[in-house]
């Protein structure tokens, strides 16, 4: 079927609506990294951030993720602060929503 | 239905909003019947129903990995052929090399593009199917 010119494009604003939902799921994902104990969940949660963050063009705390992702997997010497610019990273994200 | 036309995907993922962006790209804008399951052990169960033509599976889950259930879903009637792609945050190329080996057809990295991610499948299911008759 041919695109109607008269009608609005819907993907931009259903896309637009799933990173608001994204974006306002950002404290549940920084509240789980942040106060589980157990090292694989919050493994599993940096993963799972580092996915979404990039597919809904949060590009910067993607990065952070990644970085995140790498240093705990590895046990890195800075793994814990990379732990930390993530949480950072993921403040600044939820501060300019 | 015929299968020379992909219509069936199934995607095995299990961050929600990860899911929410396959359904939209997928099933909304790509016009495939999509069946979305939060993570392997649904994913065994439901395929045999719904028989996928092209899988899309997350390498990094609780429970039941990617790996394991791409292993699994082999051995599932109809589905000892079926595409599986995988879909993987890691682009280390060592980890991408290891995850082919598994017997995967393809891989998309995340990030990727919901606008284009419809069109974007359609090769790895072509190469799944093999030459035609």
């Amino acid at each position: 079927m041919a695109p109607n010119p008269d009608s609005p494009d819907p993907a931009p604003a259903a896309l637009q609506a799933l990173r608001q939902r994204f974006r306002d799921g950002l404290p549940a994902r920084l509240s789980q990294i942040e106060q589980t104990a157990d090292a694989q969940l919050r493994l599993l949660a940096v993963h799972r951030l580092a996915g979404a963050a990039g597919s809904y063009g949060e590009a910067d705390l993607a990065r952070a993720a990644r970085h995140c992702e790498q240093g705990l997997e590895t046990q890195a010497e800075d793994a814990a602060a990379r732990l930390q610019a993530l949480l950072q990273a993921l403040r600044r994200c939820m501060d300019t929503v | 239905m015929s299968d020379d036309t992909l219509r069936r995907v199934m995607c095995i993922e299990d961050d929600e909003d990860i899911r929410l962006l396959l359904e939209l790209a997928l099933r909304d804008l790509g016009g495939y019947e999509l069946l979305c399951c939060a993570g392997g052990e649904e994913g065994l169960r439901r395929a045999p129903e719904f028989r996928p033509q092209l899988v899309l599976l997350d390498v990094m889950m609780p429970g039941i990995s990617g790996p394991e259930t791409l292993q699994a879903l082999r051995r599932l009637p109809g589905m000892a052929q079926v595409p599986v792609v995988f879909l993987t945050a890691k682009a280390m190329p060592a980890e991408l090399e290891r995850l082919l080996n598994l017997g995967a057809t393809g891989l998309i990295v995340k990030p990727f593009e919901a606008l284009t991610l419809a069109q974007d499948i359609r090769p790895y299911w072509e190469f799944g199917r093999g030459p035609k008759p």
